[in-house]
């Protein structure tokens, strides 16, 4: 029960008469303000407590087993660090390396390319924005085990170049390898640096490079200034795109296994779901992709020291986009159409066209086209009830992201929220690049603990877990998604709300809702797709019986049934892809005009 | 307790059924002590305006007053009824109040319409009544005719009349104003501030606004609050403010042509005393107690200084500077011992420059003990 009130006056007059009387009335105060404020702390509390069950606690379980393998019943020793010595070796050391070289050299690709389809949006006249914008999305949206598969069909022995006479032979050799390997996580890392450099070309305004001009720099001086001041996002770019890289798993099991090119994500699959399962190896290799995620994240900070975004205010005036001369629009058209002809055409024509063969690969005897695989896809056991099961989960697990991810957000966003605010945002900033297979793998661990089993509270193994670890793996990137609108939604205007009347509910639903909506949208488009596609996680919490999308494909893909593997992704795309259209057509009919009006910045 | 002794009081306040009282209002962010010990009334139906400069804790006052922001200690009442005390708070919705934000905050996904309707949900009227009332107000401030269009499709001045009718058509009890002008230019401000002054005083209703321009406070305001590091160091009407400041910081905050530094030299009297600045000695109005031959800063109001007809008894200048300003000429002038004097007014020219001499009405020049 909270402590008598004391006024002001109250309070003096105590002090009056006793020599601790302040004391008391200042302690009082302090009970009665920490009474009052408790909902909230609870709140916050809670909120910490689903992280830590969420993100923390897995991971650093996993993390754990390494250095102290007894803990979880996988050795006999308290402390060791025996399996670092046993997992830096052989193929798992090489896998490491790969890794490593994949992912600087995706990074230096995905940068390069993302630039200067951002220089050629953001600052150019060239045009049709919507069309790239779109275009990029399908990109991010498009897993990259579509991206091998597709490419794959078309280069493969009695592939589809082969069945339309072209020989492949020269370019397989070279695709199948790093190269093909570089290329496939260029494309998927480019929609991130794109994202990240047109946000800031949009912010940059032209006034630096004019003020260069007129003070006797030469255009490419001035252009050096901009990429000066344009230095955050290009180092961002750097590191999530490396981030990105060496967490993916969609081509490490893939491309890389099929071409006998190791990388960490898949050596680390393999570690805990091949006889003898080795989890501490596995740890190890968990212990390198985070530590590799912490040395680039730490390598763009020191690179950024002192320097910001601080550019972007109120009075910079958007960049006149500079006019482009006949050959040079000539030049971007052609740059633009091989770019997205090789980046989405390709793999999206060697997918589908695998879909519609009669078979594929080196030992096949008939050739030709037919609707047999959409047949058999149509009538496989690993098609429809996977892709229900994932699309239910999906929908649920997307929206428990989203509303995280706006809670959170919204503490981060307030600039007064102070260490706890900066401490989400670290905890989040690190989740964004914690590879899928890390968290699956620390699943296991935290939620198969003996004390689990002793109090007959199990989880592992149940759609359940496998949701949980949907939410956690989208949730980072959720927030992020949403962090930039929220932060830039002045608090004035739910302020306002409460100031005229509204309750604290009723001006989150009357002017956050409706100035988020769209944001929102997008964030949960965004999370449902990525969640229905998800291969890693999905691999490794795979619910006995009830196989996810993801696991079905791949089951296909990988046991030479290619072609109705090819005919199930390219169901699961294309529903996807309705289901896309019907939730955005859905919204703009059922939102009011106001809420359509309002466009992210 | 009587805090509100340690606030200078000046003439022309009341003591009208007070409709807002500020008690001992404490807010601190961290170690930061944005209000200290802050007392205040506020009469119902009046204008009370609070000056201070950036940083001064007068938006933190007015975001305490709104239930935006909570206090530390003391306590906040809001027509008879304790609002904030530090431990329990009326959440803003609770206050009958209404607000014109420093950026409007109009609520972009609602039309000019919509955005002055939100404020009657509390009332609770029937839609007809409400939509005559906000087309009401939507006359009364000019824009009838614009009511169906979205914030973005209307120019500053019209989102602030927008944001002015949000305010006033609930009738509150208490209408706070945030810097609301700041962001118009200068003609647009003139008319605007003319605006507000006739609406509210049409509705009657108590108003509080903040502003760092004391042109804008002078012309609102029936009293005058300043704030300096989140104390309020004076209370009272504009006259009052701008002819007794309290302290040398009221003084600056209200316009200056320029500071002298001196020296007591003549008898002091209650009300003149004769401070020599450098060679030159001038009678000024005393306005604190003077120990004789102390050091003292001589604050010369604009208003004070003039170009001398004869050099009999004129203070000798040198013209460093002149600008036209429409009426006239407002001119830089030097003293002898390098100080300067700026805004001096004449409606003929004196060229830079040129030798000149002034007269100071000793009325506008305010003595203070150097320590201050």
């Amino acid at each position: 029960m909270a402590a008598p009130a004391l006024a002001p006056d109250d309070a003096a007059a105590v002090h009056a008469h006793t020599p601790h009387g302040n004391d008391r009335a200042a302690t009082t105060r302090e009970w009665s303000r920490t009474i009052v404020r408790l909902p909230s702390r609870l709140a916050g509390g809670a909120l910490w407590l689903l992280l830590g069950v969420l993100l923390l606690v897995p991971t650093l379980c996993f993390l754990v087993l390494a250095v102290s393998p007894r803990l979880f019943e996988q050795g006999t020793e308290w402390f060791t660090l025996r399996n670092f010595g046993v997992a830096l070796q052989g193929q798992t050391l090489q896998g490491l390396l790969n890794t490593l070289v994949v992912g600087v050299a995706t990074a230096v690709c995905a940068l390069v390319i993302g630039l200067g389809l951002a220089w050629l949006t953001q600052r150019t006249d060239f045009g049709l924005q919507g069309v790239w914008t779109i275009l990029i999305w399908a990109l991010l949206l498009m897993p990259s085990y579509f991206s091998t598969l597709g490419w794959q069909s078309l280069l493969v022995r009695n592939g589809v170049f082969s069945q339309i006479g072209i020989d492949p032979t020269e370019l397989r050799d070279q695709f199948f390898g790093p190269i093909g390997i570089v290329w496939i996580l260029t494309t998927k890392g480019i929609p991130f640096a794109y994202l990240a450099i047109a946000a800031g070309l949009g912010g940059l305004g032209r006034e630096f490079e004019d003020a260069a001009r007129v003070h006797g720099a030469t255009p490419r001086e001035s252009l050096r200034i901009a990429m000066t001041i344009l230095s955050p996002a290009l180092w961002s770019a750097l590191a999530i795109v490396f981030a990105e890289a060496i967490s993916d798993f969609g081509v490490a099991s893939t491309l890389g296994y099929g071409a006998r090119f190791p990388l960490a994500t898949f050596t680390l699959y393999r570690a805990i779901n091949s006889i003898p399962i080795r989890f501490p190896v596995a740890s190890v290799i968990g212990w390198f992709l985070v530590s590799a995620m912490i040395v680039a994240l730490l390598v763009q900070n020191r690179a950024l020291k002192g320097r910001s975004f601080a550019v972007l205010s109120g009075r910079t005036r958007p960049a006149m986009p500079t006019p482009l001369t006949g050959r040079g629009r000539a030049a971007a058209w052609a740059a633009m159409l091989v770019f997205f002809g090789l980046a989405l055409g390709v793999p999206l024509f060697g997918a589908v066209s695998a879909s519609f063969l009669l078979g594929i690969g080196g030992t096949i005897t008939r050739s030709g086209l037919t609707l047999d695989n959409y047949r058999a896809a149509l009538t496989s056991r690993d098609l429809l009830a996977p892709m229900l099961l994932s699309a239910k989960v999906a929908a649920i697990t997307a929206t428990v992201a989203v509303v995280l991810g706006v809670t959170i957000g919204r503490i981060i966003a307030q600039r007064r929220a102070g260490a706890v605010g900066r401490a989400l945002d670290l905890a989040l900033l690190g989740a964004v690049a914690l590879p899928g297979v890390v968290l699956a793998a620390g699943y296991i661990f935290a939620y198969n603990l003996p004390i689990f089993r002793v109090i007959g509270f199990s989880l592992y193994g149940t759609v359940f877990l496998l949701g949980m670890a949907y939410v956690a793996s989208s949730l980072p990137a959720t927030t992020r998604l949403l962090l930039g609108p929220l932060a830039q939604m002045q608090r004035s205007l739910t302020e306002a709300a409460r100031v005229h009347g509204a309750s604290e509910a009723e001006a989150v639903r009357s002017t956050l809702l409706p100035l988020m909506a769209r944001s929102i949208l997008w964030a949960w488009l965004l999370a449902f797709t990525h969640i229905t596609l998800e291969l890693p996680i999905s691999e490794i919490l795979n619910p006995p019986g009830e196989p996810p999308l993801a696991v079905g494909i791949i089951r296909h893909l990988d046991h030479t049934d290619y072609t109705t593997g090819a005919a199930m992704l390219a169901v699961a795309v294309g529903a996807l892809l309705v289901v896309i259209g019907v939730v955005l057509g859905v919204y703009r009919l059922v939102v009011p005009a106001g809420w359509q009006r309002v466009r992210a910045r | 307790m009587t805090t509100t002794a340690a606030i200078p009081r000046t003439a022309g306040e009341t003591d009208d059924a007070p409709l807002v009282e500020f008690a001992g209002i404490t807010k601190r962010f961290g170690a930061a002590v944005a209000l200290d010990d802050v007392t205040l009334t506020i009469p119902e139906g009046q204008f009370v305006v609070l000056l201070g400069p950036s940083g001064s804790g007068k938006t933190t006052l007015l975001r305490c007053a709104a239930g935006i922001e909570r206090i530390t200690t003391g306590r906040i009442t809001l027509a008879g009824r304790v609002v904030d005390d530090g431990q329990t708070q009326v959440s803003p919705e609770r206050r009958d109040l209404a607000m014109v934000f420093q950026d409007y905050a109009l609520w972009p996904h609602m039309t000019a319409r919509e955005n002055v309707r939100y404020a009657l949900r509390r009332r609770r009227l029937p839609p007809s009544d409400a939509d005559a009332r906000t087309g009401e107000m939507l006359g009364k401030v000019g824009l009838e005719a614009f009511g169906g269009r979205y914030p973005s499709e209307l120019s500053g001045g019209q989102q602030q009349r927008v944001a002015l009718a949000r305010a006033l058509v609930a009738r509150p009890h208490l209408l706070l104003f945030d810097e609301p002008l700041s962001n118009l230019d200068s003609n647009l401000r003139e008319r605007m501030r003319i605006e507000i002054a006739t609406l509210v005083r049409e509705v009657g209703t108590t108003a509080l606004y903040i502003t760092h321009d004391q042109a804008e406070a002078f012309a609102l305001a029936d009293k005058i609050g300043v704030l300096e590091n989140g104390r309020l160091v004076q209370l009272g009407t504009p006259e009052a403010i701008y002819g007794d400041p309290a302290t040398p910081f009221v003084a600056r905050l209200t316009g200056l042509a320029g500071e002298l530094v001196g020296r007591v030299v003549g008898a002091t009297t209650e009300t003149r005393t004769a401070i020599a600045v450098g060679e030159t000695v001038i009678v000024a109005r005393t306005v604190a107690p003077l120990v004789p031959a102390s050091g003292v800063r001589v604050l010369v109001r604009p208003a004070a200084v003039r170009f001398a007809a004869h050099d009999d008894g004129a203070v000798r200048c040198v013209v460093r500077d002149v600008a036209f300003s429409g009426r006239g000429y407002e001119h830089v002038v030097e003293l002898a011992g390098g100080e300067r004097l700026t805004g001096v007014f004449a409606e003929q020219r004196h060229e830079r420059g040129e030798q000149a001499g002034i007269d100071l009405d000793a009325e506008r020049c305010l003595i203070y003990p150097e320590r201050d």
